[in-house]
């Protein structure tokens, strides 16, 4: 009897039962939430992709709903929103949240061939609260998150076109994964410090050609059926976007401030757009920053860890940062953790101090949204608090982090 | 005012026209504090129009917005229609006052429905916009023009000797009706909040 009990405990699919059964009830609750609270459960951006999902069962384009900024596969994927339920969506989020923990089981269970760790990994993205909640929400990153891991996962295979092709796949859903290619490209045949160009120049071509070919199939479709529309909102917004309402980015105060320049400000500054400059200086630190790190964790061995920098410091350097974002490097957490060395207090004062400096900016903000107060200023001082700390976070964890557990992928 | 919003006007208006056969009371009052606002509208009817279809036009100052697919949603069962597309992401300053069309007939909820009685209520959920930065922050004060209220009402009924507008039948239609105005005066005012002013030197 104990030993099925055990053996339950030790199977991935009974975990992976338990979480989705979770995130089903709670999004059943979200259902009754949102009727009786005034803090609505369910994220905005879903309501934007049922409507958009709305838009393609019209036979129009997704992109008359005007702050629908992702890739139609998104609404079509939604449409049983519209069809059955709009519960069926967050039921979708939660499937694939789910598979989300089986691919950081199958990657953590290839870096280091133990099943025991890999399960622990898994179930840190399974019962976490954190992925659970915004799941649950409506939000579609895990979508997006799952194509991610396995890109990384056929790339540690060294199934380069598959991992080339799923990459192109994911910067069509999300444009964040771009910021990974730079690692990819330089992994792609690199075991060790020791190979050089010339020996993994096949893999890195492989790569390239497959990502080349996924992306540029998948945007020629869309431009073809729903024109520079789709370009423009699922692309280049992302590039050109200054978002005024508050966030958590450290940029969000001024560019609230910056929002409204007088005319004859503009008309001094001839050769440079004063709000093209500054977007362009915000960008100069991320850009530095993920080549710095691509450089320094450039062997396949590393890739999990890399990506992880990578997209942290994507999201706390970018522009625009909202709650759903932390899903992006969350995800990529569990794949090196067996390789991090940190002792309990300072694990916990990394855990006290991301939610403590969250919630105060949290409380700043709802004073604002929904009761009314001036907290901007506010606001903006819990965002920086919150930069200094997450920035904190990350070297602590390059600090920590050993490779010596590592198996050494050949 | 160190927080926001002490809103809400609560309007009450009995209008008595001569050659019209109703009176009517519009109660009008802002809910909720903070960004996102619902206003809610009560119109009661004294008078046997009760076959009758109202149309209530909306002008909302360039502070707010509403989401078209909101207005759609079920939550609010309201009929209504905007006479421009919005922009959700601008700023106070880079937008345009708008006009929101609420079309209340007999499929609407009807609180009451007696002789010479009948009463409409709707809710409209609306969104404040950020204002311009502006130095030492504080709140701002936003004055809601009135609202106009239309009537369509089948042959042999006749509301009001005012002028007669031209608007949709339907929300979204194409096809043209001729709606009579039922005036009335009306004024809704409340404050939102804004932000530091930004000065480059």
């Amino acid at each position: 009897m104990l030993t099925k009990v055990n053996l339950k405990l030790s199977n991935i699919t009974y975990h992976c039962s338990i979480g989705l059964f979770i995130r089903i009830v709670l999004s059943i609750y979200s259902l009754v939430h949102d009727v009786y609270f005034k803090v609505p459960y369910t994220d905005i951006d879903y309501k934007i992709f049922t409507y958009a999902a709305k838009e393609v069962l019209s036979q129009r384009s997704p992109y008359e709903q005007q702050t629908f900024r992702y890739s139609p596969i998104i609404a079509y994927i939604l449409t049983p929103n519209v069809l059955v339920h709009p519960l069926v969506g967050k039921i979708l989020c939660s499937i694939f949240d789910v598979y989300l923990a089986y691919c950081i089981y199958k990657i953590v269970l290839l870096i280091y061939l133990n099943q025991k760790k890999a399960l622990q990994c898994a179930q840190l993205w399974i019962y976490n609260p954190l992925p659970i909640i915004i799941c649950t929400r409506g939000n579609i990153d895990s979508f997006s998150s799952v194509f991610v891991l396995l890109t990384i996962l056929y790339h540690l295979r060294q199934n380069y076109i598959a991992s080339g092709a799923l990459l192109g796949l994911c910067i069509h859903l999300r444009l964040y994964p771009v910021v990974f290619l730079l690692s990819l490209f330089i992994t792609a045949g690199r075991f060790s410090t020791k190979d050089t160009f010339k020996l993994t120049y096949k893999s890195k071509l492989k790569l390239l050609t497959s990502f080349v070919f996924s992306l540029t199939a998948l945007t020629g479709i869309f431009y073809y059926v729903y024109g520079f529309k789709f370009i423009d909102s699922s692309i280049l917004y992302h590039v050109y976007r200054r978002d005024i309402r508050h966030n958590f980015s450290l940029y969000f105060y001024v560019q609230y401030l910056d929002s409204f320049v007088p005319d004859y400000i503009s008309k001094n500054f001839i050769i440079l757009d004063p709000k093209l400059t500054k977007n362009l200086l915000i960008m100069v630190p991320n850009v530095v920053l993920q080549i710095a790190v691509a450089l320094k964790y450039n062997t396949l061995n590393h890739l999990p860890f890399c990506l992880y920098s990578s997209a942290f410091i994507f999201v706390i350097f970018n522009k625009v940062l909202t709650s759903q974002y932390f899903i992006w490097f969350f995800s990529l957490l569990p794949l090196f953790l067996p390789s991090v060395i940190i002792s309990t207090k300072k694990l916990f004062a990394i855990i006290g101090l991301w939610c403590g400096t969250q919630a105060l900016w949290l409380l700043s903000a709802y004073l604002l949204e929904y009761e009314g107060y001036d907290t901007f200023i506010y606001i903006h001082a819990c965002s920086v608090l919150f930069y200094v700390v997450n920035v904190w976070i990350l070297v602590t964890f390059i600090n920590s982090y050993n490779v010596q557990y590592m198996k050494k992928i050949d | 005012m160190t927080f926001l919003i002490k809103y809400v006007l609560l309007i009450y208006f009995v209008i008595n026209i001569s050659q019209c056969f109703v009176d009517i009371v519009f109660d009008q009052s802002l809910l909720n504090n903070g960004f996102h606002r619902l206003l809610r509208s009560n119109i009661t009817l004294y008078g046997n129009i009760t076959s009758c279809t109202l149309l209530v036009e909306e002008k909302l100052p360039k502070n707010f917005f509403v989401i078209k697919d909101e207005l759609e949603d079920t939550t609010y069962e309201i009929f209504a229609t905007l006479n421009q597309k919005l922009d959700l992401e601008t700023i106070s300053s880079a937008s345009n006052p708008f006009s929101l069309y609420v079309y209340l007939n007999r499929s609407q909820p009807v609180t009451t429905s007696l002789e010479n009685h009948s009463e409409y209520f709707y809710i409209l959920p609306i969104h404040l916009r950020y204002h311009d930065p502006k130095i030492g922050g504080g709140y701002r004060e936003i004055k809601k023009s009135m609202a106009m209220l239309f009537s369509r009402c089948p042959d042999g009924i006749v509301t009001s000797s005012s002028a007669v507008v031209k608007f949709p039948c339907k929300p979204y239609s194409t096809d043209i009706c001729e709606w009579s105005s039922l005036p009335f005066t009306q004024l809704v005012t409340f404050s939102v909040d804004s932000s530091w002013e930004y000065k480059l030197l």
